[in-house]
């Protein structure tokens, strides 16, 4: 009896150490097992759609490959990946969110580089400006996973209720502010946002904190502690916040709600505008109809040469260091670029992909098309593409928190930006030199 | 000769599993977190730089902000004390019904962290069903932005997490107080004392060691248990005015990337933690 007690604890022993490993092949058929760990649907309702749709296509022209796609929770991607690459355990591709976001885990080591398995050539059918957020030390690291435009969307009914023309409803600053007044006199909440979980100061930085710059450089200069926040030129965006929350312009429940909370109050009538994405707000027109939602640029306050840019970033994939089929990784990626995969990423969830081979002629909406023109008329710069590691943590996000739960004056939300960006460096010596020289590059 | 030495061994033999899983859990990752915390990771790989994470923990204005936030935490613990041996008192006496009010008070403990929080933060939304009651009945005034209000926030967190751990202790005082000898309150009963006197001179000294048990155990419950409700109710906001420890250290980790600033904060965390383990195990060998 003892000796199969002493065997059965050995057994278990063993089977600890050694039952944990991963299996390489998909339950025992021999085929290769590749993971993608993504995110999109939020911004880009359809995407999870379309990505079942890319494992379909490709595990049938690839029969020994299985794929196996997970869709991540905002709050899990970074999460989840990182504690994956810890562990030597990550994905084989992993979805990002594009510029420093993507790149601070390049600096980490926690990304492959995929310019040493997709070649120059092959590389070639996506536009160098979409790859240079993702470009550094002479490598490509990532590749887009959809390109989308920033905008607000806003209910037409609302703006013909309060007498503002649906079909051009605010270009200037003090159109946007007219008309916020008249949808207010009118009983409805001008714009619906949420702050509670913190991706919202980021995107207000996008629509406005741009304004006053004329070139990237200038970014640069403000994100390295060349220049200051206390800056007029960095913090009248800070001002124009304060504008709106002190003209009762903004939701009153905005610290309780998480940002795609706030977005949804456009949708359930509660607010008649809200920042939002191309890719979001064409699957509003679709379902409510093109004299429903509307698409608009920010409203101009600034001086700047970004003044009227637009923000069209792109997502991207990226090949971790621990993927254990970086060749097959690779040829996935290149896989989603392929002419009609990405026409069905327009048809299925309306995400244009920054790609040479992307036909206009397929865009049916008119937002889009509106969108389309943007891109070809205006710059094109996005402010949270640059912000320095950790700077939205620890910085952007608890200071505009403050201005609305504490009433933090714009004036000392710069010097707390200031400090905190000061902080941020000081804090992270090798990923901020890695950052400056990155961003020098672009 | 040989079967002996096998019996000397044999002990080890049934320990090892559980020794093994210990080390694998708990041993190792502590060792790993420590030793990291002097290193910095770049391009994959760790520089050594000493203590350098520790200064600039120690410099950095939100790992103050979320001790103090942590100890404010501290002052739920003799408010939960005094009331949850109230309340056992009350059940110990049998009062009509004390099962089912037994049961009712330990549910909230049983329920999982997240559902509490996702539950209470749309409980208390600005627009969440309490101020739209309190709307309904009049009372305009006091419905307020209880997540959302940087004087508010923080106790309205501190509430619920009350309201979730209450039944811990009131199940933990009442499974003590049933144990008490009954002959020492009949005695108390002849010399006429009153239900205050019985509670002060006979329930609390008897219960004494559960108590002290009970504050231990909730204090490290408040440094280090609560990152759930922070994540779930508030995310450390508006403007850091909830951020505690562990989230802090879940912000840094995961939210700036920075695991080696994390683990740094993280081994603070263990030492407090560690302080008072030692605490309770200083007052539980003097008990005995």
């Amino acid at each position: 009896m003892k000796k199969i007690s002493v065997v059965l604890i050995a057994a278990l022993v063993v089977s600890l150490l050694f039952g944990c490993g991963k299996s390489d092949d998909a339950k025992g058929t021999g085929k290769t097992t590749l993971s993608v760990w993504y995110w999109g649907e939020q911004e880009v309702p359809g995407y999870k759609a379309y990505m079942e749709e890319m494992v379909k296509r490709y595990e049938k022209k690839n029969p020994d490959i299985k794929v196996e796609a997970v869709l991540q929770e905002s709050d899990n991607l970074y999460t989840a990946f990182r504690t994956a690459e810890a562990a030597g355990e990550g994905p084989d591709i992993q979805y990002m969110w594009g510029g420093t976001q993507a790149m601070e885990d390049v600096w980490k080591g926690n990304v492959a580089p995929i310019s040493d398995y997709i070649s120059e050539e092959e590389l070639s059918v996506i536009p160098k400006s979409a790859l240079a957020q993702t470009n550094w030390n002479g490598k490509q690291w990532g590749i887009p996973a959809y390109g989308f435009t920033y905008g607000i969307a806003y209910d037409k009914e609302a703006m013909r209720t309060a007498g503002v023309d649906p079909e051009n409803p605010f270009t200037t600053w003090d159109e946007f502010l007219e008309c916020c007044e008249k949808l207010k006199s009118s009983g409805i909440t001008p714009l619906g946002m949420g702050l509670k979980d913190g991706y919202l100061p980021a995107w207000i930085g996008i629509f406005l904190g741009q304004q006053n710059m004329d070139s990237v450089n200038d970014m640069i200069s403000l994100m390295s502690g060349q220049e200051s926040f206390t800056d007029k030129k960095y913090s009248e965006w800070l001002e124009k916040i304060a504008e709106l929350k002190e003209a009762g312009y903004i939701n009153e429940d905005i610290l309780s709600l998480d940002l795609y909370q706030g977005q949804q109050l456009i949708e359930s009538k509660k607010a008649a505008m809200t920042l939002h994405t191309q890719p979001y707000a064409v699957s509003l027109e679709k379902s409510l109809g093109s004299d429903q939602i509307g698409f608009a640029k920010a409203p101009v306050f600034g001086t700047g040469k970004f003044a009227d840019s637009v923000a069209t970033p792109s997502q991207v994939y990226v090949i971790p260091n621990s993927a254990k089929h970086k060749e097959e990784a690779a040829d996935f990626l290149l896989f989603l670029q392929e002419e009609d995969n990405i026409k069905y990423l327009y048809e299925s969830a309306n995400a244009m992909m920054p790609n040479n081979n992307f036909d206009e002629s397929w865009v049916s909406s008119e937002i889009d098309r509106k969108v389309l023109e943007w891109q070809k008329e205006d710059n094109n710069f996005c402010y949270q593409l640059y912000f320095a590691p950790m700077f939205e943590t620890d910085g952007l996000i608890p200071t505009v928190q403050k201005m609305f739960s504490e009433g933090l004056a714009p004036k000392d939300a710069a010097v707390e930006l200031d400090e905190a960006l000061g902080k941020c460096m000081e804090q992270n010596p090798e990923v901020h030199d890695a950052f400056l020289e990155w961003s020098v590059e672009e | 000769m040989k079967t002996n030495r096998m019996k000397k061994f044999t002990p080890y033999f049934y320990i090892l599993p559980t020794f093994i899983i210990l080390a694998v859990v708990i041993v190792i990752p502590i060792i790993y977190v420590i030793i990291q915390s002097f290193y910095t990771t770049f391009a994959n790989e760790s520089v050594f730089v000493g203590l350098r994470n520790y200064k600039m923990a120690f410099e950095d204005e939100l790992l103050l902000t979320a001790l103090k936030n942590n100890l404010k935490l501290f002052l739920c613990v003799p408010i939960l004390t005094v009331l949850s041996l109230a309340i056992a008192s009350i059940l110990y006496n049998k009062i009509r019904g004390w099962r089912f009010y037994r049961s009712v008070i330990f549910i909230p403990y049983i329920l999982a962290i997240p559902v509490v929080g996702i539950v209470f933060s749309y409980l208390l939304q600005y627009n969440g069903v309490i101020n739209s009651i309190l709307r309904t009945i009049g009372l305009e005034n006091m419905a307020l932005d209880w997540l959302g209000d940087p004087n508010l926030a923080f106790p309205s967190v501190a509430i619920v997490i009350m309201w979730k751990q209450i039944g811990f202790g009131v199940v933990l005082f009442l499974a003590r107080m049933m144990s008490i000898d009954k002959t020492l309150y009949e005695s108390a009963d002849v010399d006429g004392a009153t239900w205050f006197q019985k509670f002060m001179h006979i329930t609390v000294p008897q219960t004494k060691s559960i108590i002290e048990f009970y504050v231990i155990i909730t204090l490290i419950e408040m440094l280090s248990w609560v990152f759930n409700f922070i994540y779930v109710m508030t995310a450390g906001g508006p403007g850091n005015k909830t951020l505690v420890l562990e989230y802090l250290i879940y912000k840094k980790a995961f939210g700036g990337g920075d695991f080696n600033i994390a683990m740094a904060i993280s081994v603070v965390l263990l030492a407090i933690a560690a302080i008072l383990i030692v605490i309770h195990q200083i007052v539980m060998r003097k008990e005995e």
